[in-house]
């Protein structure tokens, strides 16, 4: 018992300590270092997949490396260890126990942004209303028809699509057989007569797989799939992400449009792009400043205002920043916002002022310590 | 990169490099320096287009000893000799091999040596601009830089051609001259000249037109000849460098170079003037009368300013030009050089004499340094932090203000030493940065935000400075060390000093990351994206934090921490310029490479002087029987 219960406090003490800290942010320190290595040949995207989501790295695809995940819980329950045996049994500066504190609030606050908080993008042309967002990786297969202005939408998310799967959508008697799925592809178009070809109305007759690219926005799905109505022949189809026009069906009275796209995020309000300016740097081709003159209509009141860099929107939890522009020939311009949703997104602002608070604290007290001690004791 | 027009401009000015060879014997480029242009997105003095041009062709911000302006005034006004100037530079020797010219030797070569190889080198450069930019080899870079260059000196070669007289405006016939009222007892004219007169004779040469050529009499040949030269000529000539103009269009402000001020054709009062008071300065200079060339550029500056008063840039002409005569980080390089050898002395000897001459130069040495740091910040009305090459010049002078904190705590000629240290080494790394262009320069959109540039960027440039210093007095420590007994006061004092700018280092970096994260989080969209400058500044927090946590879980000792702050340079040099390296761009020749070049050396001379210092440190104190920590 007594064994027990000193083997059970010398496992908490380790679990608590400084070494485990140590090696904790050791791990974290390479893994951030080859993550950004990465960075340079596959991206952001999939560097951030590889080393920072996930909870373990697999070095040449089979020996298991800590991901970051893994290593930042492992230090998360560290930190709590070390503080809740701090009540009972340490002593600590006050400067070092805020700004330990402040530190597992970071690490809390950064697992419920991680879990939690949406991102996507919204682009207008200038005049275009939208109200929802559509996400840069995520793509679903989905069904809708439309009552009016209402739209009842049915989808599930493509990303893990496989050949066999099979989807119901039973309110618009339709069901889904997955023939192909190619989380990025390239579509072809024979002219040659072919025998049960697909159909398309991009006129698309074969799909290719390729590589995922470096921006996960650059990925365009495809599918080729079988879709069976409740009453009625099968049909086979080809479904490509860039293809804006829906196939079409019958069921009960209504017509049921089937499409692969890309997540769609309702929005609480709705936004119109009024005007998009940009400003160059005199004689160059420069970017000095871009601004989206908007008006957003939420619960029926309009209210016009500007979102430019530096300076989103904020409304009902959603923030809309400027992102980026695309300016045809012809003058036609589109804004593109990054739309965010984000419940943690103050604890970072927080709990980086106690961290700073706690670690100034500190800083001083011991610089004034030593300052008493140099002029107590003669040189 | 459109190539064709530069190519179009390019030949037509080599085809009207006339035989005007002249002798400048001016002396006097004051007036010339001060004139306000327009580049790169702002307004500047001339002296700086000067320098500027000057580096982006040879790497020098002087030729053969004489300032850049004087280079470049005998460039614009007499384009004919300035063709064997060897201004520029080649990296890549296998560009000469590639554009036949392998016999020629060194490394900066004149217009006139490279022009047989040039209709090569666009081929080669055309063909390398149509790839995309990280898919281009250094040597392909390198066609598409020097053939860039040499289109660009074309087109400064014949931005005065329209001042200057040319045998293709000969007027021979009296009553033409009469007629155009043109000064007696000179033959050739200029573009200028003529354009001025073209609404006087237009209407005669659609007379001229509606008439067969061969019933023209003398004074309508030369007439109808001289109409043509001026519209083959006002064709060409656009596009050119350099906008010295300010013209109001749509009511925002636009500066254009003389060229596209004729080409708008209708010429007000005042640009009338200026075009005038332009061309009277080229042909003063090429008949080397100082005085007038002194007044005709005095005047223009003075039109020009009045004109755009609103302008920001014009208003800091002056400080600038004093800016570029004075380098005042030059001056301070040097005066931290003199006093590095004197503070060395009060470290070793700990005489109050030497540690206080130390302590009066490094104070010397802040003034230009601080003075040169103001001036930027007045300049581009931004805090002094907006590229590679200011951060440079930032962080030496917060690690000097470091050192004369330590120097003020332990008095013993650390400090000091620390100071003039940092001081010179920084500000020497710097210069290799002030040819990567207009270190003044206007900055690109996200980074228009001088609240944030002044606090996200200062912070964490405060930070960078925290742990370099903490690294140079690191291996201060691992020298003092080496023939010093563990535990002596010395060694004590030293390892304080270390832990101390370690912790000044971590808060800043750690505020500095966090505050780019609340940046990040108002302009994009998220706190923390993972992005190679965001986990740079990470990977110094980390490494800090590391050795806090491992110093008090006693797992390293005071000499452990000394080796960990001068590995910490390594980590710092990566957040602060290597993932710049990393996303290997458009800017990534010769300059670059070099750079990446340095950065490795510096690594690999850190690491080095760890591994042998730290085993030389523990073998002499297990040796002393004197119980080591690691």
């Amino acid at each position: 018992m007594n064994d027990e219960s000193t083997s059970s406090n010398s496992v908490w003490s380790w679990l608590g300590s400084a070494q485990v800290t140590v090696y904790g942010l050791a791990f974290l320190m390479v893994l951030t270092f080859w993550g950004t290595l990465y960075q340079v040949e596959h991206g952001l995207y999939l560097a951030k997949d590889k080393f920072f989501d996930s909870w373990f790295v697999l070095i040449g695809g089979f020996i298991p490396f800590p991901g970051t995940q893994l290593v930042l819980a492992v230090l998360t329950l560290n930190l709590l260890v070390y503080l809740v045996r701090l009540v009972f049994q340490q002593r600590i500066p006050f400067g070092l126990l805020v700004t330990h504190l402040g530190l597992l609030l970071m690490l809390l606050g950064g697992a419920v942004t991680h879990h939690y908080a949406s991102e996507s993008q919204l682009t207008l042309q200038e005049g275009e209303v939208g109200s929802a967002s559509a996400s840069y990786q995520h793509w679903e297969l989905a069904v809708w028809s439309h009552d009016g202005m209402v739209r009842d939408v049915m989808a599930y998310d493509a990303d893990h699509l496989k050949p066999g799967d099979v989807l119901r959508f039973d309110e618009a008697g339709l069901t889904v057989a997955i023939e192909e799925y190619h989380r990025n592809s390239r579509a072809f178009q024979s002219t040659a007569p072919q025998t049960n070809a697909p159909v398309s109305r991009l006129g698309v007759t074969s799909l290719r797989s390729a590589r995922l690219a470096k921006e996960p926005g650059e990925n365009i799905a495809g599918a080729i799939l079988t879709i069976t109505p409740a009453a009625g022949a099968p049909v086979r189809a080809i479904l490509f992400g860039e293809d804006e026009t829906p196939q079409t069906f019958e069921h009960g009275g209504k017509h049921y449009h089937v499409a692969l796209r890309r997540v769609r995020e309702p929005l609480p309000f709705v936004v119109k792009l009024l005007d998009f300016r940009r400003e160059m740097h005199p004689g160059t081709e420069m970017a000095r400043h871009f601004s989206s003159q908007v008006s957003v209509n939420a619960d029926g009141v309009d209210r016009t205002m500007v979102i430019s860099m530096n300076k989103p929107l904020r409304d009902r939890g959603y923030t809309l920043y400027q992102a980026s522009y695309r300016e045809e020939p012809d003058g036609t311009q589109w804004s593109t916002f990054a739309v965010t949703h984000n419940y943690g997104r103050l604890i970072p602002y927080v709990s980086t002022g106690i961290i700073v608070f706690g670690l100034a604290w500190h800083f001083v007290a011991m610089m004034a310590k030593r300052a008493r001690r140099a002029t107590g004791a003669p040189a | 990169m459109n190539l064709s027009p530069l190519v179009r401009v390019l030949l037509l000015v080599l085809a009207l490099f006339a035989p005007l060879a002249a002798s400048a014997n001016v002396t006097d480029y004051d007036a010339f320096a001060r004139l306000p242009v327009q580049d790169g997105g702002r307004v500047m003095p001339m002296d700086s287009f000067a320098r500027l041009r000057l580096l982006q062709f040879s790497g020098r911000s002087t030729f053969e000893k004489k300032p850049a302006v004087e280079w470049l005034a005998r460039l614009l006004f007499d384009p004919q000799n300035s063709q064997s100037d060897s201004v520029f530079m080649v990296n890549n020797p296998e560009l000469l091999e590639a554009i036949g010219l392998e016999t020629l030797e060194g490394r900066r070569f004149s217009y006139e040596q490279l022009r047989p190889g040039m209709e090569k080198l666009r081929e080669l450069a055309v063909a390398a601009s149509e790839h995309k930019d990280d898919e281009r080899t250094p040597v392909e870079k390198e066609f598409i830089r020097v053939y860039h260059n040499l289109s660009t000196y074309g087109s400064l070669a014949a931005s005065f051609r329209f001042a200057l007289p040319h045998p293709d405006f000969t007027v021979t016939n009296d009553a033409l001259r009469a007629k155009l009222a043109l000064p007696e007892g000179q033959t050739a004219f200029s573009f200028f000249d003529i354009f001025q007169k073209a609404h006087g004779f237009a209407n005669d040469v659609q007379q001229i037109a509606a008439k067969k050529p061969e019933e023209w009499t003398a004074y309508e040949s030369e007439l109808f000849a001289l109409s043509s030269t001026l519209f083959n000529w006002s064709r060409y000539y656009q596009g050119l460098p350099i906008p010295m103009i300010p013209v109001s269009a749509h009511g925002t402000e636009q500066w254009v170079s003389p060229w596209d001020k004729l080409a708008l054709g209708f010429l007000d009062d005042a640009s009338r003037r200026e075009l005038t008071r332009l061309q009277d300065m080229a042909q003063a200079w090429t008949a080397g009368r100082t005085v007038d060339f002194k007044l005709a550029a005095t005047d223009v500056a003075r039109s020009v300013t009045g004109r755009a008063e609103e302008n920001r840039g014009l208003r800091y002409l002056n400080l600038e030009l004093r800016y570029n005569k004075i380098d005042p980080f030059y001056r301070a390089q040097i005066i931290y050089g003199l006093f590095f050898l004197v503070s060395l002395v009060a470290l070793l000897r700990e005489k109050p004499l030497w540690r206080r001459a130390a302590i009066a130069g490094i104070l010397i040495a802040l003034i230009p340094h601080t003075i040169g740091l103001v001036w930027r910040m007045l300049i581009m009305g931004r805090p002094p932090m907006t590229n590679l090459y200011a951060t440079f010049l930032f962080v030496s002078w917060v690690c000097v203000l470091l050192g004369l904190a330590v120097e003020w705590y332990q008095r013993n000629g650390l400090g000091s030493f620390l100071a003039t240290l940092s001081g010179l080494a920084l500000l020497m790394v710097s210069q290799r940065f002030e040819a990567q262009g207009d270190t003044l320069g206007v900055v690109v959109a996200v980074l228009d935000s001088n609240f944030w540039l002044s606090t996200h960027v200062v912070t964490i440039t405060i930070g960078y400075a925290g742990c370099i210093a903490a690294g140079l007095v690191g291996h201060i420590y691992l020298m003092q060390a080496l023939r010093l007994p563990d535990g002596h006061a010395k060694l004590r004092a030293t390892s304080r000093a270390i832990y101390g700018l370690l912790a000044f280092g971590l808060i800043f970096s750690f505020l500095g990351t966090m505050l780019g994260g609340v940046w990040a989080d108002q302009s994009w969209g998220r706190f923390w994206g993972w992005d190679p400058k965001e986990n740079g500044a990470l990977l110094i927090v980390l490494w800090c934090a590391i050795l806090f946590h491992a110093r008090w879980a006693g797992m390293i000792g005071p000499l452990g921490i000394a080796a960990g702050s001068v590995i910490g340079i390594i980590v710092v040099l990566f957040a602060w310029i290597g993932v710049n390296l990393l996303g290997v761009g458009l800017h990534s020749y010769g300059f670059t490479s070099g750079l990446a070049l340095g950065l490795w050396s510096a690594v690999l001379a850190e690491l080095l002087i760890v591994a042998i210092t730290v085993p030389l440190i523990h073998r002499r104190r297990t040796r002393a029987a004197i119980p080591t920590q690691h």
